[in-house]
């Protein structure tokens, strides 16, 4: 068993025929974690004893012929902002450094009810709020296909964990593009999926935004994504965001696609875009002709917009949530999370309520130009994967031109945040490699609650370019 | 319109003040500066918001309270 080469729909189908063995495979996981992890440093805590019990009692269950569904047996990571009943979770801070939440979020219950085997926690940006996962107090976390490279944020022990891996599937958070930037950046397929449709109980407060987060998925493939929503998406009384839509059931990811349309949204998108990521999207355009899709430009009018819409949100948000913390210990976060979430204290409460009319506005675009598109289609980052150095001296590089990493948001999140304030769900998958050996990536929309439809479109879009099956060598 | 005149004529100041509302936050001079830097790029942003016509639009507060849920 070459575990770079498995996927999770592959695990489960050969747990499921008995070829592959639950407790083998968490074993081969934890021996390539020891290997690699330290290079990587995509895991801040193993669950090594209770990931192998589990295993023992999922093969013991899958013996008697009680298999729990696709699921069972599979090894996953969970970021560590995302409560895990008896362990300690950090959201990447040193405030939480002991902390030990009395309750498993809403969705680490559905993944031990579907029998999945929860490997240990992964890394991020300290309170969720960056895109480089550099974090000062659990350390830089890697890019698996350039070590000197950032893995993206806030999600990236979760993205280079599964492209790197050392699990099959992941969860992340995304208020930002959290989730599809670090997998756009290390080439994996990240999932947002429509804003309550995941319950967000559980998520640590402060480490995402009350109206803009959304929980979502790191896999290597759209088949594993489908595979772990259908298991996360019901409802959850505990979440008053938690739609109250039936679970999706089996998603069809075969069905025929032919004759929909697709927009690609180019103002805001392409404006500062890194040429390389521009000839993906070209080229992937072609992919979707060639699949008998028709392929025009989408017009949002106020997409410019979203950037300071986005800001003004979400830095309220992050006071309002911060603000006894940083008053009697401002000591217990690094400076440069402490003077971002400070500033949020100077936008009034009339600039909030503007914001999230603008937000309205924005989203009624949307849904005009869903009106005539069935998808629609942006680079997932502006930039492939930049150097860690790159990173760390707050400039990025585009084509020549120096843009700030973090102004009024995260440069590298600017494709990504506008969806966040639609509610839309979206995924980011693999659409070529950069001249330096880095993925690039795609990012599609789809219509609200039609995440069946959407990676039905990711799905085929892989599987007619083989990227998925590429593994950076570690 | 954006944030008011005050604060316009002295960013500088209004970051200062930080450091009497939150003694134990110790700023440097680089972060005061940084800081500063940042609000003036906060001032653009929300100038950038008043230029938004928002007459007759509700808050969207979330997705899922539009009407097809």
């Amino acid at each position: 068993m070459k575990i770079s080469d498995l996927t999770l729909a592959q695990a489960s189908r050969d747990i499921r025929s008995g070829k592959l063995s639950p407790v083998d495979l968490a074993e081969a996981f934890f021996e390539r974690i020891e290997k690699v992890n330290p290079r990587l440093n995509a895991y801040t805590m193993l669950l090594k004893k209770k990931a192998l019990r589990e295993a023992e009692g999922a093969e013991k269950e899958l013996k008697k012929g009680k298999r729990r569904g696709s699921l069972h047996g599979i090894p996953i990571s969970i970021k560590d902002n995302i409560w895990t009943k008896g362990f300690i979770t950090t959201a990447g801070s040193k405030l939480l450094a002991n902390w030990v939440p009395e309750h498993d979020a809403a969705v680490v219950e559905k993944l031990s009810n579907a029998g999945a085997i929860i490997l240990g926690k992964t890394n991020l940006h300290e309170w969720a709020k960056g895109s480089s996962t550099l974090n000062p107090f659990y350390g830089a976390t890697k890019n698996p296909w350039d070590l000197a490279r950032v893995p993206g944020g806030s999600s990236g022990g979760s993205a280079s964990a599964v492209a790197g891996s050392l699990c099959l599937g992941s969860l992340g958070t995304d208020a930002a593009g959290s989730v599809r930037m670090p997998a756009s950046l290390c080439g994996a397929v990240g999932l947002k999926p429509t804003f309550g449709r995941i319950p967000h109980y559980g998520v640590v407060d402060g480490s995402g935004s009350w109206s803009l987060d959304t929980i979502g998925t790191l896999t290597k493939t759209s088949e594993d994504t489908a595979i772990m929503l259908e298991a996360l998406a019901e409802p959850d009384e505990r979440d008053k965001n938690s739609l109250g839509l039936p679970p999706l059931g089996k998603m069809n990811l075969n069905q025929d696609l032919k004759g929909i349309t697709i927009g690609i949204i180019k103002d805001h998108f392409l404006d500062i875009c890194a040429g390389e990521v521009k000839r993906g999207m070209e080229a992937a355009v072609k992919v979707f002709e060639k699949l008998g899709m028709t392929v025009d430009e989408a017009k949002i009018p106020h997409i410019r917009k979203a950037p300071f819409i986005w800001s003004t949100i979400s830095r309220v948000e992050a006071w309002a949530s911060h603000e006894k913390t940083v008053r009697t210990n401002p000591e217990g976060y690094s400076r440069g999370i402490l003077t971002r979430i400070l500033l949020g204290q100077f936008i009034g409460a009339h600039y909030y309520l503007k914001a999230q009319r603008a937000r309205s506005i924005l989203i009624k675009e949307f849904e005009d130009a869903f009106r005539k598109f069935d998808f629609m289609i942006t680079p997932a980052t502006p930039l492939p994967a930049p150097r860690i150095d790159e990173h760390e001296s707050g400039y990025l590089d585009v084509d020549g031109k120096k843009v700030e990493v973090g102004g009024i948001y995260s440069f590298l999140a600017r494709c990504t945040i506008p969806i966040n304030l639609t509610g839309h769900p979206a995924v980011s998958t693999l659409c070529g490699f950069s001249k330096s050996g880095v993925p690039l990536g795609l990012q599609i929309i789809g219509k609200a609650f039609q995440e069946t439809r959407l990676l039905a479109v990711s799905h085929q879009y892989e599987k007619a370019t083989g990227y998925a099956k590429k593994h950076p060598s570690l | 319109m954006g944030l008011e005149s005050s604060m316009k004529d002295n960013l500088e100041e209004k970051i200062k003040g930080l450091q009497f509302q939150i003694p134990r936050l110790n700023l440097t001079e680089k972060e005061v500066k940084v800081l500063t830097h940042q609000l003036e790029l906060l001032q653009d942003m929300l100038e950038e918001l008043d230029k938004i016509d928002v007459e007759n639009w509700e808050p969207a507060v979330t997705f899922t309270r539009r009407d097809k849920i």
